[in-house]
């Protein structure tokens, strides 16, 4: 595996964005294909990509009910991107892209679709349902009604940087900071866990994390209520569900409530780098005693194969040299994989 | 490295379980007594004199007797572990530790010293004992008033050499699967990779406590930042501002880390456990193996130095070789099995390596 990676991209709406970061995706290295798509107006593939533009009109991103599916190599996995734009013909400024629906699915949004309904993925023997689950948008809304959510902050407003395994297990990260400052607008992370830190019977060794300006960031990921991490607990088991999973801090117990120290330490004193200690996501029992999350199970999931723990408290976009120079890149709370490239504010 | 074991022992005391402990090392682990004394008329200042746990000569149940042990030296480093007895109790000891090794000056009841390294003199720090400069003082490594009890080790007979003992007394209540922990002795060397190894010239976290309570031990302790029986270790040592941290007493000692969540019944309220909330009880109803391998699992220890409490000794130190937290309440002294049948032994919240032996209960 090794991340390649699309630097200071600057997006003007989340249309371009997506539409860009889909064309790193099948083309920079990572080399995810397009399965299907539809631009919602006319023109729609069950087999292929026919957006071709980030712009509005045919082929488009930026129209309402526009999307396309895109498949990890050598595998079924998809993610399905609709996007819920606002597109008026006679007042373009106030066009926006930032509202979209993401779908994730492990077998493949493979029935229906139009040019602006999005297809669906077969039904899971293990609970009744479509074998697939909502990343991001109201769990209300359906394909032929779908409820979108901020996948980025407003149009114009940020930098974008994207980076993808290029071979299995084939994670992949964007993240967007307000132009121009190193705050986080937003981001989006398809965590593998790593080897050897999950059961092989593990059939979906994978959680999926976006956020706006909470992304990656301590206070938000431990949290259930905020923005935890979103994958498939008991994938191809009874009892098999969709749901949130938490990157649990490292914590101490003291004289009050525990309490994490993460971004509290120096750097280490013998080779003065920072020390990254390793993200376990689970889901905790106590997050099943909450209204609405009764009878979801709960567990270990794994270790993250992309994040670290940040111990000592930096600035977003500050690079880091674990293995060799700038290979991390501080992310709220977090290291990413990175390339060394001067990330632009 | 391969973890050699030293099961249910029944000492009839504190300087009998010491005694047993010092032969099996000696003897599979190789390690080696390099001066000692009865207390009481013998002293070398080059080999064991102690031949037996019991009183009278060559025995260490004397007061203020003592050996010097020594791991095998394996990164240039001469690790000595200085044991003596108080004068009072033969459950109270002072432990005396040296990264350099200790000098040739040992008397029939005073133990010796060890030279000089970074401005320090001697180098050498207390493991046991009351922080009160290094004159003796002596604090329970056993608990007296649980005899009988059974002493069980495990060592690694290579480098880097770690060692855990356990002692245990009679069973919570008439009838009760669970054993009650009173006595902890923990080398843990810090696992390669988790640690700037080209630096640090003492990888060790070392945790020793003893209690009557049985329930404070292990996790409880460990990973409470105001316990009096936290990990010790060496910061920066050999740098600037060296400073052995300790047991709550000086500088704030090592803690281990939980992990932590938000949520549950006050949904935005305090951090919660992972380790030991995944399943909080114990009835096996409530329990939570891994869905696909149904299996307890495990989570990584690292050692960090309190942030806070004296900032320059603030930092992270690095994973525990031994020790492993697990993902739910057991009975202490559960088997779990992972790889091979039993090769894992549950006691009060943390998990370590284990030979399938099955731990009577008193």
């Amino acid at each position: 595996m090794t991340f390649v990676f699309n630097p200071n991209i600057t997006p003007q709406s989340g249309a371009d964005a997506v539409y860009q970061w889909k064309e790193f995706m099948k083309t920079g290295g990572p080399a995810w294909t397009v399965v299907a798509s539809g631009d919602g107006y006319s023109n729609y593939s069950n087999s292929g990509d026919v957006i071709t533009s980030k712009s509005t009109g045919a082929n488009g991103m930026f129209n309402k009910f526009a999307w396309f599916v895109i498949q990890q190599p050598a595998s079924t996995r998809q993610f399905c991107f609709q996007s819920l734009a606002t597109v008026s013909l006679t007042n373009p400024n106030n066009n926006s892209a930032v509202n979209w629906r993401v779908k994730y699915s492990t077998v493949g949004f493979t029935n229906g679709g139009s040019a602006n309904v999005t297809p669906t993925a077969a039904v899971s023997v293990q609970t009744g349902v479509e074998d697939a689950g909502v990343v991001l948008g109201s769990p209300l809304g359906t394909d032929a009604s779908p409820i979108g959510a901020a996948l980025f902050a407003a149009d114009g407003s940020y930098r974008m940087q994207m980076a993808a395994d290029n071979a299995a297990p084939n994670a992949f990260n964007w993240f967007c900071t307000v132009i121009p400052t190193p705050a986080i607008a937003s981001g989006f992370l398809f965590d593998a866990m790593a080897t050897g830190t999950f059961p092989p019977a593990d059939v979906d060794p994978y959680l999926i994390s976006t956020s706006l300006n909470g992304f990656a960031s301590q206070t938000a990921v431990v949290n259930i209520n905020l923005s935890p991490a979103l994958g498939f607990v008991k994938k191809g088991l009874p009892g098999e569900t969709f749901a949130s999973m938490g990157a649990a801090t490292y914590a101490l117990q003291g004289s009050g409530p525990l309490s994490s120290f993460m971004a509290d330490l120096p750097s280490n004193p013998y080779n003065n780098t920072d020390d990254l200690l390793p993200v376990v996501y689970a889901r905790p029992h106590s997050w099943s005693l909450i209204t609405g999350q009764h009878g979801i199970p709960t567990g270990y999931k794994g270790i993250s194969g992309s994040l670290k723990w940040c111990t000592t408290d930096r600035t977003t976009l500050d690079m880091l040299s674990v293995l060799s120079p700038g290979d991390r890149i501080v992310v709220g709370n977090f290291a990413f994989p990175w390339n060394n490239s001067n990330p632009i504010l | 490295m391969v973890y050699r074991f030293l099961n249910t022992v029944m000492p009839s005391d504190g300087a009998d379980a010491l005694f047993q402990w010092k032969q099996f090392m000696t003897g599979t682990i190789h390690w080696t007594v390099t001066a000692s004394s009865d207390g009481v008329g013998n002293f070398s200042n080059s080999v064991d004199i102690l031949s037996s746990g019991g009183t009278g000569n060559n025995g260490l149940n004397n007061a203020l007797a003592w050996f010097v042990i020594e791991m095998p030296t394996w990164d240039g480093y001469q690790r000595q572990y200085c044991f003596q007895r108080s004068n009072f109790d033969d459950s109270q000891w002072q432990i005396t530790y040296t990264v350099s090794g200790f000098l040739t000056n040992g008397t029939l009841t005073t133990v010796p010293t060890a030279g000089s390294y970074n401005g320090v003199t001697p180098d050498q720090v207390l493991l046991l004992g009351k922080d009160s400069g290094l004159t003796q003082s002596f604090q329970p490594l056993f608990s007296q008033s649980t005899i009988p009890y059974i002493f069980n080790c495990i060592a690694d007979d290579a480098p880097p050499y770690g060692m855990f003992w356990f002692a245990y007394g009679q069973a919570e209540q008439f009838g009760s699967p669970s054993i009650r922990i009173s006595s902890i002795f923990l080398i843990d060397p810090l696992l390669p990779a988790s640690y700037p190894s080209a630096f640090d010239q003492d990888p060790y976290v070392y945790y020793i406590d003893a209690t009557t309570s049985y329930t404070n031990i292990l996790m409880p302790n460990i990973a409470n930042s105001l316990s009096q029986n936290i990990g010790q270790t060496y910061v920066r040592r050999g740098l600037t501002h060296q400073q052995f941290v300790r047991q709550g007493i000086t500088k704030g000692g090592v803690t281990a880390a939980c992990y932590g969540f938000r949520g549950g019944y006050k949904i935005n309220g305090d951090l919660v456990y992972l380790n030991y909330v995944l399943a909080p009880s114990i009835p096996a109803n409530n329990q939570v193996t891994n869905a696909f391998n149904e299996q307890d699992d495990f989570f990584p220890i690292y050692y960090f130095a309190l942030p806070g409490v004296a900032s320059q000794f603030s930092t992270y130190r690095g994973a525990s070789t031994i020790i492993s937290y697990a993902s739910q309440l057991r009975y202490n002294g559960d088997l779990l099995s992972i790889n091979n049948p039993g090769d894992y032994l549950y006691l009060n919240g943390v998990v370590i390596p284990w030979n399938n032996t099955t731990l009577p209960i008193l």
